[in-house]
Protein backbone atom coordinates (compact mmCIF):
# COMPACT_ATOMS: atom_id res chain seq x y z
CA UNK A 1 0.00 0.00 0.00
CA UNK A 2 1.38 3.49 -1.06
CA UNK A 3 1.98 5.77 1.55
CA UNK A 4 -1.28 8.57 0.04
CA UNK A 5 -3.16 5.47 -0.07
CA UNK A 6 -6.21 4.80 2.53
CA UNK A 7 -5.79 2.35 5.39
CA UNK A 8 -7.97 -0.56 5.05
CA UNK A 9 -9.53 0.06 8.41
CA UNK A 10 -10.69 3.82 7.12
CA UNK A 11 -12.31 1.64 3.86
CA UNK A 12 -14.25 -0.53 6.52
CA UNK A 13 -15.05 2.25 8.39
CA UNK A 14 -16.61 3.80 5.21
CA UNK A 15 -17.70 1.38 3.54
CA UNK A 16 -19.91 0.22 7.06
CA UNK A 17 -21.45 3.73 6.31
CA UNK A 18 -22.76 3.16 3.37
CA UNK A 19 -19.84 4.20 1.27
CA UNK A 20 -19.81 2.67 -2.18
CA UNK A 21 -16.76 4.30 -2.95
CA UNK A 22 -14.86 2.76 -0.52
CA UNK A 23 -16.43 -1.01 -0.83
CA UNK A 24 -15.06 -0.54 -3.89
CA UNK A 25 -11.90 0.05 -3.23
CA UNK A 26 -11.77 -2.56 -0.86
CA UNK A 27 -12.76 -4.58 -3.41
CA UNK A 28 -10.16 -3.68 -6.01
CA UNK A 29 -7.92 -4.02 -3.26
CA UNK A 30 -8.57 -7.10 -1.90
CA UNK A 31 -10.21 -9.38 -4.22
CA UNK A 32 -7.02 -10.92 -6.66
CA UNK A 33 -5.59 -11.98 -3.15
CA UNK A 34 -8.91 -13.87 -1.85
CA UNK A 35 -9.60 -15.41 -4.40
CA UNK A 36 -5.93 -16.86 -5.28
CA UNK A 37 -6.18 -18.26 -1.50
CA UNK A 38 -9.63 -19.53 -2.39
CA UNK A 39 -8.45 -21.12 -6.37
CA UNK A 40 -5.40 -22.64 -4.98
CA UNK A 41 -7.57 -24.17 -1.93
CA UNK A 42 -10.34 -25.10 -3.68
CA UNK A 43 -8.48 -26.31 -7.16
CA UNK A 44 -11.72 -24.63 -9.02
CA UNK A 45 -12.25 -21.04 -10.05
CA UNK A 46 -16.35 -21.59 -9.63
CA UNK A 47 -16.24 -22.45 -6.48
CA UNK A 48 -13.61 -20.07 -5.50
CA UNK A 49 -15.52 -16.90 -6.90
CA UNK A 50 -18.47 -18.23 -4.82
CA UNK A 51 -16.18 -18.38 -1.14
CA UNK A 52 -14.93 -15.15 -2.57
CA UNK A 53 -18.07 -13.90 -2.59
CA UNK A 54 -19.15 -15.03 0.81
CA UNK A 55 -16.19 -13.77 2.28
CA UNK A 56 -17.09 -10.08 0.99
CA UNK A 57 -20.46 -10.66 2.34
CA UNK A 58 -19.26 -11.43 5.77
CA UNK A 59 -17.57 -8.06 5.47
CA UNK A 60 -19.99 -5.88 4.85
CA UNK A 61 -22.39 -7.60 7.13
CA UNK A 62 -19.95 -6.86 9.72
CA UNK A 63 -18.56 -3.80 8.34
CA UNK A 64 -20.45 -1.04 10.88
CA UNK A 65 -18.94 -3.00 13.75
CA UNK A 66 -15.26 -3.32 12.52
CA UNK A 67 -13.03 -2.17 15.31
CA UNK A 68 -10.18 -0.33 13.77
CA UNK A 69 -6.81 -2.09 15.42
CA UNK A 70 -8.46 -5.14 17.16
CA UNK A 71 -7.17 -7.30 14.03
CA UNK A 72 -5.53 -6.66 11.09
CA UNK A 73 -8.07 -6.43 8.32
CA UNK A 74 -6.43 -8.82 5.86
CA UNK A 75 -5.73 -11.02 8.26
CA UNK A 76 -9.41 -11.33 9.37
CA UNK A 77 -10.41 -11.78 5.44
CA UNK A 78 -7.91 -14.59 5.05
CA UNK A 79 -9.67 -16.10 7.98
CA UNK A 80 -12.85 -15.95 6.59
CA UNK A 81 -11.92 -17.13 3.46
CA UNK A 82 -10.03 -19.78 4.78
CA UNK A 83 -13.47 -20.97 6.55
CA UNK A 84 -15.46 -20.47 3.78
CA UNK A 85 -13.23 -22.74 1.78
CA UNK A 86 -13.23 -25.17 4.45
CA UNK A 87 -17.01 -25.71 4.68
CA UNK A 88 -16.33 -26.25 0.65
CA UNK A 89 -14.12 -28.91 1.55
CA UNK A 90 -16.04 -30.77 3.70
CA UNK A 91 -19.28 -30.70 1.61
CA UNK A 92 -16.45 -32.08 -1.18
CA UNK A 93 -15.88 -34.87 0.46
CA UNK A 94 -14.61 -37.68 -0.23
CA UNK A 95 -11.72 -35.94 -1.78
CA UNK A 96 -11.17 -36.76 -5.72
CA UNK A 97 -7.93 -38.81 -6.25
CA UNK A 98 -4.59 -37.19 -6.71
CA UNK A 99 -5.30 -38.04 -10.60
CA UNK A 100 -8.33 -36.00 -11.05
CA UNK A 101 -6.73 -33.25 -9.04
CA UNK A 102 -8.08 -30.32 -11.21
CA UNK A 103 -5.92 -27.90 -12.43
CA UNK A 104 -6.27 -24.30 -11.78
CA UNK A 105 -7.40 -21.89 -14.22
CA UNK A 106 -5.87 -18.95 -12.08
CA UNK A 107 -2.48 -20.47 -11.58
CA UNK A 108 -1.36 -20.09 -15.02
CA UNK A 109 0.73 -17.61 -16.15
CA UNK A 110 0.44 -14.78 -18.33
CA UNK A 111 -0.33 -15.72 -22.11
CA UNK A 112 3.34 -15.20 -23.11
CA UNK A 113 4.84 -16.96 -20.90
CA UNK A 114 6.79 -20.25 -21.71
CA UNK A 115 5.32 -23.54 -21.99
CA UNK A 116 8.29 -24.81 -20.31
CA UNK A 117 6.77 -22.04 -17.41
CA UNK A 118 3.20 -23.63 -17.80
CA UNK A 119 4.57 -26.89 -17.54
CA UNK A 120 6.07 -26.60 -14.26
CA UNK A 121 3.57 -24.41 -12.84
CA UNK A 122 0.78 -27.05 -13.47
CA UNK A 123 3.19 -29.99 -11.77
CA UNK A 124 3.28 -27.67 -9.10
CA UNK A 125 -0.19 -26.63 -8.56
CA UNK A 126 -0.79 -31.06 -9.29
CA UNK A 127 1.63 -31.56 -6.15
CA UNK A 128 -0.29 -28.87 -4.46
CA UNK A 129 -3.86 -29.98 -4.59
CA UNK A 130 -3.08 -33.49 -3.43
CA UNK A 131 -1.64 -31.97 -0.18
CA UNK A 132 -4.39 -32.18 2.79
CA UNK A 133 -6.29 -29.49 2.84
CA UNK A 134 -4.66 -27.75 6.17
CA UNK A 135 -1.64 -28.07 4.81
CA UNK A 136 -2.55 -26.96 1.34
CA UNK A 137 -4.19 -23.89 3.14
CA UNK A 138 -0.20 -23.03 5.36
CA UNK A 139 1.44 -23.60 1.73
CA UNK A 140 -0.62 -20.81 0.16
CA UNK A 141 -1.11 -18.56 2.98
CA UNK A 142 2.64 -18.80 3.28
CA UNK A 143 4.12 -18.74 0.26
CA UNK A 144 1.90 -17.62 -2.41
CA UNK A 145 -0.06 -14.76 -0.15
CA UNK A 146 3.30 -14.13 1.51
CA UNK A 147 1.96 -13.99 4.99
CA UNK A 148 4.25 -14.27 8.19
CA UNK A 149 3.98 -17.18 9.81
CA UNK A 150 1.69 -15.13 12.76
CA UNK A 151 -0.14 -14.19 10.15
CA UNK A 152 -1.02 -17.17 8.61
CA UNK A 153 -1.53 -18.76 12.03
CA UNK A 154 -4.28 -16.39 12.66
CA UNK A 155 -5.85 -16.68 9.37
CA UNK A 156 -6.17 -20.44 10.29
CA UNK A 157 -7.15 -20.03 13.66
CA UNK A 158 -3.99 -22.21 15.34
CA UNK A 159 -1.33 -21.66 16.57
CA UNK A 160 2.15 -20.61 15.29
CA UNK A 161 3.94 -23.57 16.29
CA UNK A 162 0.64 -26.21 14.84
CA UNK A 163 1.21 -23.44 11.37
CA UNK A 164 5.17 -24.71 11.07
CA UNK A 165 4.57 -28.06 11.72
CA UNK A 166 1.65 -27.62 8.88
CA UNK A 167 4.31 -26.20 6.63
CA UNK A 168 7.27 -28.40 7.18
CA UNK A 169 4.77 -31.36 6.39
CA UNK A 170 3.63 -29.91 3.52
CA UNK A 171 7.34 -29.11 1.88
CA UNK A 172 7.90 -32.75 2.91
CA UNK A 173 5.77 -34.27 1.27
CA UNK A 174 5.96 -31.35 -1.80
CA UNK A 175 9.85 -32.10 -2.25
CA UNK A 176 9.13 -35.82 -2.20
CA UNK A 177 5.91 -35.92 -4.87
CA UNK A 178 8.25 -32.95 -6.98
CA UNK A 179 11.33 -35.44 -6.39
CA UNK A 180 10.86 -37.04 -9.34
CA UNK A 181 10.11 -34.52 -12.23
CA UNK A 182 13.26 -32.05 -10.40
CA UNK A 183 14.85 -31.97 -13.80
CA UNK A 184 11.49 -30.86 -15.64
CA UNK A 185 11.02 -28.11 -12.72
CA UNK A 186 14.57 -26.82 -13.16
CA UNK A 187 14.38 -26.17 -16.84
CA UNK A 188 11.17 -24.51 -16.42
CA UNK A 189 12.58 -22.04 -13.74
CA UNK B 1 17.17 -33.01 1.46
CA UNK B 2 19.94 -30.80 0.36
CA UNK B 3 20.10 -26.91 0.99
CA UNK B 4 19.16 -26.82 -2.73
CA UNK B 5 16.37 -28.73 -2.68
CA UNK B 6 14.87 -26.34 -0.33
CA UNK B 7 16.30 -22.74 -2.68
CA UNK B 8 13.78 -25.28 -5.24
CA UNK B 9 10.58 -25.49 -3.50
CA UNK B 10 10.88 -22.19 -2.35
CA UNK B 11 11.40 -20.83 -6.10
CA UNK B 12 8.51 -23.70 -7.54
CA UNK B 13 6.22 -21.88 -4.65
CA UNK B 14 6.63 -18.31 -5.65
CA UNK B 15 4.29 -16.44 -6.19
CA UNK B 16 2.34 -16.35 -9.75
CA UNK B 17 3.63 -13.53 -12.30
CA UNK B 18 0.02 -13.36 -14.01
CA UNK B 19 -3.20 -11.37 -12.44
CA UNK B 20 -6.30 -13.30 -12.51
CA UNK B 21 -8.85 -11.34 -14.01
CA UNK B 22 -11.71 -10.42 -11.58
CA UNK B 23 -13.24 -7.84 -13.35
CA UNK B 24 -16.85 -9.56 -13.55
CA UNK B 25 -16.39 -10.88 -9.71
CA UNK B 26 -15.36 -7.46 -8.90
CA UNK B 27 -18.86 -6.07 -9.81
CA UNK B 28 -20.59 -9.02 -8.74
CA UNK B 29 -19.26 -8.06 -5.00
CA UNK B 30 -20.17 -4.48 -5.26
CA UNK B 31 -23.91 -5.56 -6.17
CA UNK B 32 -23.37 -7.50 -2.99
CA UNK B 33 -22.72 -5.17 -1.43
CA UNK B 34 -25.23 -2.23 -2.73
CA UNK B 35 -27.79 -5.39 -1.46
CA UNK B 36 -26.42 -5.44 2.31
CA UNK B 37 -26.52 -1.72 2.20
CA UNK B 38 -30.14 -1.57 1.04
CA UNK B 39 -31.04 -4.58 3.61
CA UNK B 40 -29.17 -2.51 6.81
CA UNK B 41 -31.22 0.66 5.55
CA UNK B 42 -35.12 -1.08 5.47
CA UNK B 43 -34.65 -2.46 8.98
CA UNK B 44 -33.21 -5.28 11.34
CA UNK B 45 -35.52 -7.72 9.76
CA UNK B 46 -33.99 -7.73 6.46
CA UNK B 47 -30.92 -7.67 7.96
CA UNK B 48 -32.19 -11.13 9.64
CA UNK B 49 -33.67 -12.17 6.39
CA UNK B 50 -30.34 -11.76 4.36
CA UNK B 51 -28.73 -13.56 7.05
CA UNK B 52 -30.21 -16.53 7.17
CA UNK B 53 -31.57 -16.71 3.61
CA UNK B 54 -35.06 -15.99 5.35
CA UNK B 55 -36.27 -13.69 1.76
CA UNK B 56 -40.14 -13.73 3.73
CA UNK B 57 -38.75 -11.75 6.05
CA UNK B 58 -37.62 -8.94 3.71
CA UNK B 59 -40.57 -8.06 2.34
CA UNK B 60 -42.89 -4.67 3.21
CA UNK B 61 -45.38 -6.35 5.03
CA UNK B 62 -43.01 -8.93 7.04
CA UNK B 63 -43.20 -7.45 10.22
CA UNK B 64 -47.36 -7.30 10.43
CA UNK B 65 -47.47 -10.66 9.07
CA UNK B 66 -45.15 -12.32 11.75
CA UNK B 67 -47.09 -10.28 14.37
CA UNK B 68 -50.32 -11.74 13.13
CA UNK B 69 -48.54 -15.18 12.60
CA UNK B 70 -47.67 -14.99 16.77
CA UNK B 71 -51.44 -13.77 17.52
CA UNK B 72 -52.92 -16.29 15.68
CA UNK B 73 -50.17 -19.15 17.15
CA UNK B 74 -51.28 -17.62 20.57
CA UNK B 75 -54.91 -18.49 19.91
CA UNK B 76 -54.54 -21.66 18.66
CA UNK B 77 -52.41 -22.65 21.48
CA UNK B 78 -54.61 -21.04 24.14
CA UNK B 79 -58.00 -22.62 22.37
CA UNK B 80 -55.99 -26.23 22.84
CA UNK B 81 -55.55 -25.48 26.32
CA UNK B 82 -58.59 -24.47 27.54
CA UNK B 83 -60.58 -27.20 27.91
CA UNK B 84 -62.86 -27.36 24.29
CA UNK B 85 -61.14 -30.75 24.39
CA UNK B 86 -62.09 -32.31 27.37
CA UNK B 87 -59.37 -31.26 29.53
CA UNK B 88 -61.95 -29.00 31.10
CA UNK B 89 -63.58 -32.28 32.44
CA UNK B 90 -60.57 -33.64 33.99
CA UNK B 91 -59.99 -30.40 35.63
CA UNK B 92 -63.19 -29.72 36.95
CA UNK B 93 -62.84 -33.82 38.69
CA UNK B 94 -60.00 -32.97 39.92
CA UNK B 95 -60.92 -29.60 41.90
CA UNK B 96 -64.06 -31.83 43.09
CA UNK B 97 -61.96 -34.32 44.44
CA UNK B 98 -59.45 -31.89 46.40
CA UNK B 99 -62.17 -29.75 47.73
CA UNK B 100 -64.10 -32.84 48.92
CA UNK B 101 -60.55 -33.59 50.64
CA UNK B 102 -59.93 -30.41 52.00
CA UNK B 103 -63.33 -30.33 53.53
CA UNK B 104 -63.23 -31.02 57.03
CA UNK B 105 -66.42 -32.79 57.11
CA UNK B 106 -65.54 -34.96 54.97
CA UNK B 107 -65.06 -39.03 56.70
CA UNK B 108 -62.54 -41.28 56.63
CA UNK B 109 -64.51 -43.63 55.26
CA UNK B 110 -65.57 -41.80 52.30
CA UNK B 111 -61.86 -41.04 51.93
CA UNK B 112 -61.20 -45.07 51.87
CA UNK B 113 -64.10 -45.24 49.60
CA UNK B 114 -62.62 -42.53 47.26
CA UNK B 115 -59.05 -44.21 47.51
CA UNK B 116 -60.05 -47.66 46.67
CA UNK B 117 -61.74 -45.85 43.66
CA UNK B 118 -65.59 -46.07 44.25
Amino acid sequence: MDAGEESDDALVARAGRGDRLAASRLIARHTPKVLAVCARVLGDRAAAEDAAQETFLKLWRSADRWKPGAAKFETWLYRVATNACIDRLRQRKPEAPEEDAPEIADAAPLADASMMERERTRLVERALAALPDRQRMAIVLCHYQELSNAEAAAAMSVSVDALESLLARARKSLKESLAPRRAELIEGA
Amino acid sequence: MTHDDNTDLDEWLAPPRGVPDTAALQRRLLEDYDAAMRAKRAGPLNALADAFGWRALARPFAPAALGAAMVALGAVFGATTSGSFGAGARDDEAYAYLSAALDPSYGFSEEVSAWAGQ
